[in-house]
């Protein structure tokens, strides 16, 4: 999916820095982390991360769990893109670990628009419905044009 | 003799061969036992990457058999085994049969150094085809140690908390739900307490 | 337009180092060099003599086989020629071969190429290639019309049925030079050379090089003419690299693959045409994984280094010495198996432009200065 995107024009990380940046960790009983850019909590530029064809750049972590001969289980994620010199700066899907309070609430999955502090409940979605999202030619990017109330 | 050769990922090496037509690549693995690791993870990388069926095929020291193994594959590309007990003779057989084995899609021979060794003495019309030999690098898509180590510090800064404070939380079963707990504990090497959770 | 991936795609296809040269000659990306070729020699020397018998030496990669495809193709412009170009190791392993399977492979080509129904017309009896057809195939049913009963009565039947339709056959083979030494191929080769010249055959075919070298050159001496295709001379005041450029960009436009880059990939293939394919291949693949629209000397320059440290495999302290003393001295002196080998395995590149002179591969030569260095 990051390749294709790099090949139709939308990422402009080459393909050998895709390589580079998409890593695994495999613990024990079967959970495993797959990372894609560097941990980035300050949103530093510099920190290893993947960049859009329009500057918007984003990494994301994911944790997996296969037991046994069960499907792979999402455990958690979160993906997180920020738009430079824009508000909100950012936007964050994060996946919460299973729990039941978290599910109680429906609250597990949830995204932040601009602000660690703020989250708002949004559909459940996959890794790949979350990449999709990021790498779409329409959505999650702002027009050439910003209408004056989004300043 | 040799000067060292660049490494690769099975990932990266699948990119490769799924894009470049006819072209022939050799992988070299530590030993016969790495042989049918490198060679069961390329099917299944290339299976995720390529349009058409991916082929693995065993040579049982048997160039012509091979040959004809080639000939009866489906469009694709190939991976190609079993060079640890080729003589010379037998790469020079190879050799001289060097015309029934083109195609169309890619062909990676996994074998290990001393098999490449006796390839590049024997059969020179062969080994005029292969552009490029790399090392394989098994982990080449795992988190280096500084990698883990940026990631671990990063979520300490964040949190205030160290390894053993998560640890402790995690087993209590107090652990925040947030993501990266989840992935402080898979750092960490102690994802079986996310069971707990 | 295209993605980006189907224009590097493209560009990859047309890079195939392994290609058969009929699709590249379909594909219209053979560049003809300045000077009178191979292909024009053999043609142009068929034409004058239609029975003589040539022979064709070349290194592993030199692009022989176009070159003998061309000058069928040649030949067979003019109505009164009949070429026939042969792969014998698509017929047979060659590791086995003898001397009457080479006619039988012969014999088979010649009934299978030969479209006797269309020629019937110039009175050509099709019940010959029937009864060659059945007896190649040892088809106990048929039943035989013509009291044939050795390859050699076949082949001298066959080709009068032929000569009703075409004056002169010329029959191609390749792959010989594949045979490991001359010895080998002499056996083979020097009985039947009578029979074909019995019947008045032109014939062409590649030889191994050792053929070249020492006693065995004398296997040369029994046909009419020798060609030598050498590697692209790549010395500077030469037009080699001007050359290989112009091949190179026969394959990818200058657009993508500039004067700079392309020049760098035409020194370091040696001359060695299918090497140059082959790294500018690799070379066109770093610049797609690097995300670059364009070929730069950096491309190259890893492409080269992967290409050059397979190169240095398989080879032993006393044959890396021999490099270096090369790489020092341009001399080379072949006096055993293990010098032959070196310059069939293309470590060591042997240039005749006006004087006859020796380099290693150039892209091995960085990394036996590495080694050398202490």
């Amino acid at each position: 999916m990051l390749i294709d995107a790099h090949n139709h024009g939308l990422l402009k990380t080459s393909i050998a820095r895709i390589h580079q940046l998409l890593k695994l960790e495999q613990a024990a009983a079967g959970y495993a982390e797959i990372t894609g850019g560097a941990r980035n909590f300050k949103r530093l530029r510099e920190l290893p991360h993947f960049e859009r064809d329009d500057g918007a750049w984003f990494d994301f972590a994911i944790t997996v769990a296969q037991k046994g001969r069960q499907p792979l289980e999402l455990v958690a994620y979160d993906f997180e893109i920020r738009f430079d010199g824009k508000n909100p700066a950012f936007v964050r899907f994060d996946l919460n670990k299973p729990g039941h309070q978290n599910e109680a609430e429906g609250v597990r999955s949830h995204l932040h628009p601009g602000a660690d502090d703020l989250s708002v409940p949004s559909p459940f979605m996959s890794p790949g419905e979350i990449l999709t999202l990021l790498l779409h030619e329409r959505f999650l990017r702002w027009p050439d044009k910003v209408r004056a109330t989004s300043a | 003799m040799n000067v060292g050769l660049r490494s690769i990922g099975t990932a990266e090496l699948a990119l490769r061969a799924s894009n470049r037509p006819g072209a022939w690549f050799v992988l070299i693995v530590a030993d016969v036992l790495a042989v049918r690791e490198a060679v069961r993870e390329l099917v299944t990388e290339l299976g995720y990457l390529s349009e058409q069926e991916v082929s693995s095929l065993e040579t049982q020291s048997a160039p012509e058999a091979l040959a004809a193994a080639f000939e009866q594959c489906p469009p694709g590309v190939v991976v190609t085994h079993g060079f640890e007990s080729f003589s010379s003779q037998t790469w020079q057989d190879m050799d001289l049969l060097r015309s029934r084995y083109r195609r169309d899609a890619s062909v990676i021979m996994v074998m290990t150094l001393a098999s490449m060794d006796l390839l590049m003495q024997n059969a020179p019309n062969l080994a005029s085809w292969i552009g490029n030999a790399w090392q394989w690098d098994e982990h080449a898509h795992e988190l280096s140690n500084p990698e883990r180590e940026q990631r671990l510090q990063a979520l300490r800064e964040q949190f205030g908390l160290s390894d053993q404070e998560v640890i402790a939380q995690a087993e209590q079963g107090q652990l925040p739900m947030d993501p990266e707990y989840a992935e402080w504990l898979v750092l960490l090497g102690k994802g079986a307490l996310l069971d707990h959770e | 337009m295209a993605s980006r991936i189907e224009t590097f795609r493209e560009y990859m296809r047309r890079l195939d180092a392994t290609a058969g040269p009929r699709e590249i000659l379909d594909l219209g990306l053979y560049v003809p060099g300045s000077k009178r070729t191979v292909a024009d020699e053999v043609a142009g020397r068929l034409e004058l003599k239609p029975d003589s018998t040539h022979v064709v030496l070349g290194g592993v990669g030199s692009g022989k086989t176009t070159e003998l495809m061309l000058a069928c193709d040649h030949l067979n412009q003019h109505d009164d020629f009949g070429a026939f170009y042969i792969d014998i190791s698509k017929h047979r392993d060659l590791q086995s071969l003898t001397s009457t399977d080479l006619t039988n492979i012969v014999l088979d080509q010649l009934e299978q190429l030969t479209n006797y129904y269309r020629w019937r017309s110039g009175g050509v009896n099709p019940s010959i290639f029937q009864d060659c057809r059945a007896w190649l195939s040892e088809d106990p049913y048929h039943h035989y019309t013509n009291n044939l009963n050795s390859p050699y009565e076949f082949l001298e039947a066959l080709i009068g049925e032929l000569k009703k339709v075409t004056r002169h056959i010329i029959v191609v083979l390749d792959s010989l030079d594949r045979l490991i030494d001359a010895d080998q191929f002499s056996s083979i080769v020097l009985d039947e050379l009578s029979h074909f010249r019995k019947h008045g055959i032109g014939l062409v075919l590649t030889a191994p090089l050792a053929a070249m070298y020492g006693t065995a050159r004398t296997v040369l001496d029994r046909f009419d003419r020798f060609h030598y295709h050498p590697w692209v001379s790549i010395e500077l005041g030469s037009d080699g690299l001007d050359f290989l450029v112009r091949v190179l960009h026969a394959r990818v436009p200058p657009s993508f693959c500039p004067e700079q880059p392309s020049r760098r990939l035409a020194a370091l293939s040696g001359g060695v045409l299918r090497d140059l394919v082959a790294l500018a291949q690799s070379a066109v693949e770093e610049a797609y994984l690097d995300g670059s629209d364009t070929l730069t000397e950096a491309h190259v320059g890893i492409a080269a280094d992967t290409f050059g440290r397979k190169h240095l495999l398989g080879l032993n302290p006393e044959e890396i010495e021999i490099l270096q003393r090369i790489r020092r001295t341009g001399t080379f002196v072949q006096t055993s198996d293990r010098d032959m080998t070196l310059l069939v395995t293309r470590r060591v590149l042997e240039y005749h432009n006006g004087r006859t002179r020796y380099a290693v591969h150039p892209t091995i030569e960085p990394l036996l200065d590495q080694l050398a260095s202490p």
